[in-house]
């Protein structure tokens, strides 16, 4: 085994010291494919944005916040709705903060400059996390060169963003199936790229595909285990 | 940073050669980057970068924000830049997009010899943002009379041409010409990520010496 092949299992402050180092970083995308892989870096986002007093702002597509939120609940997890900041994109199940709707309509270059505007309001004075849901039920309504093109117009804008990082989290098995799946074009645009899989046992494997913790790291492989470093099913 | 051999193989590509650098995710444009920057200027040669969609300013700002220094701010190197809004380096000529591509296509051209009259030959020309141009275009045909101008290329001994695109990005656009642009190069060269940086073979070639040549670009800690 090289050094590449070392698998480290992580706990949360290894956790909170990775988001610490990526936190200037521009754009990252998570693709899950895990069952509750999304569920787990949802709850990772929100714990480290109390611990470091950093506000969290989603960007809510088609309910889809809802619907991570409503499984930890279930497992055990409470929030405050003022712990996330929302703006939402179509849908009309509200939870969190929601500061901002915005209306879905054909022309995608539209909703997203009322988007952005939304966002700059949103935006503190200091250091913010912005995180996209939902982007795989968007591109099932709208499969098109067009809108593609918006989305990554957007990750480009954001990547000079010096303020906060983007974060757009995104269901693998469901884009894929899309008939055009636009996802290598956004790996390539995003300045990281990070892929949560199944391991054995509820374990999710971490995969740094496209990630300069690698070089820091030393390892393209983490473990991770949601029930003891998030405490869930307790 | 390690790439001697890199460097032999862009040597021993000939005048008017058009080669195909295709990747998956990865740092591999960054590293591809750099390494076009210090090869032209060690050598003292022009670099001509076709900057469509605003692919070049994603590639320096990601690599600044991994750490890696890449200076464009020199002699003899030249952006022509296609649509986007983030002008970086020293554009000489901003192409609009147009979805037909015949217009796009004759503005270019214009524009294009215009600007590179004066530049010494053989430059390196080094595209890209192509996974954006071919996701820009509106149907096959005009995708068609994109891959048959980068045809009417090859042989232009002004240059040697690197079309550096993303293999998976390219085979899911909605029109699919990655295997037209493998039959169309001189040269197809696959590069793959690795703990030191990226691995490189050259696929196909016209050049009998570069066939199945493998090397390794190593970045060291981005050296």
């Amino acid at each position: 085994m090289g050094p590449q092949d070392k698998i480290t299992l992580v706990t949360k402050k290894d956790f909170n010291a990775i988001f610490d180092q990526t936190r200037d970083r521009g754009v990252t995308i998570i693709e899950n494919s895990a069952p509750l892989g999304a569920e787990f870096a949802l709850h990772m986002l929100i714990e480290y944005s109390k611990l470091r007093g950093i506000p969290l702002i989603v960007e809510d597509i088609f309910d889809t916040l809802p619907v991570y939120l409503a499984h930890l609940k279930l497992m055990g997890v409470s929030f405050e709705d003022s712990d996330i900041k929302v703006i939402k994109l179509g849908g009309s199940q509200e939870t969190g903060h929601v500061l901002a709707r915005v209306r879905f309509e054909n022309n995608p270059h539209i909703y997203q400059r009322k988007i952005d505007r939304e966002l700059e309001r949103a935006i503190p004075e200091g250091d913010y996390i912005y995180l996209v849901l939902g982007l795989e039920r968007l591109l099932y309504l709208q499969n098109d060169a067009r809108t593609i093109r918006t989305i990554l117009s957007s990750i480009k804008q954001k990547l000079g963003d010096e303020r906060g990082m983007s974060i757009y989290l995104i269901e693998k098995p469901l884009i894929k199936e899309l008939p055009f799946n636009p996802l290598a074009l956004l790996e390539d645009a995003a300045t990281s790229v990070v892929e949560l899989t199944e391991d054995v046992g509820g374990i999710i494997r971490i995969r740094l595909k496209k990630s300069a913790l690698t070089l820091l790291m030393r390892t393209e492989y983490m473990l991770v285990s949601p029930r003891e470093v998030l405490r869930w099913w307790e | 940073m390690e790439w001697k051999t890199t460097a032999k193989i862009v040597d021993s590509v000939l005048p008017g050669e058009t080669v195909l650098m295709e990747y998956t995710t990865s740092y591999i444009p960054e590293f591809l980057l750099r390494f076009f920057v210090d090869y032209t200027t060690e050598k003292n040669i022009p670099l001509v970068i076709d900057d469509d969609f605003d692919a070049l300013y994603t590639i320096l700002t990601n690599a600044r924000r991994i750490g890696l220094t890449i200076d464009l701010d020199r002699d003899n190197v030249y952006v022509l830049k296609t649509g986007g809004k983030f002008e970086v380096g020293n554009v000489v000529v901003t192409i609009p997009f147009h979805p037909d591509s015949r217009v796009y296509l004759a503005n270019y051209a214009e524009a294009s010899s215009k600007a590179l009259q004066e530049i010494q030959s053989p430059a390196i020309n080094l595209v890209l943002g192509l996974e954006e141009l071919f996701l820009s275009v509106n149907n096959p045909l005009d995708a068609y009379q994109m891959v048959i101008r980068m045809q009417k290329f090859i042989g232009n001994k002004k240059r040697k041409a690197f079309y550096v695109v993303n293999e998976e990005a390219m085979k899911n656009l909605p029109i699919k010409v990655l295997e037209e642009l493998e039959r169309i190069s001189t040269t197809v060269v696959r590069l793959t990520s690795s703990s030191a940086g990226a691995n490189l073979k050259v696929l196909k070639s016209v050049n009998p010496r570069l066939v199945g040549m493998e090397t390794v670009i190593d970045v060291g800690r981005w050296g």
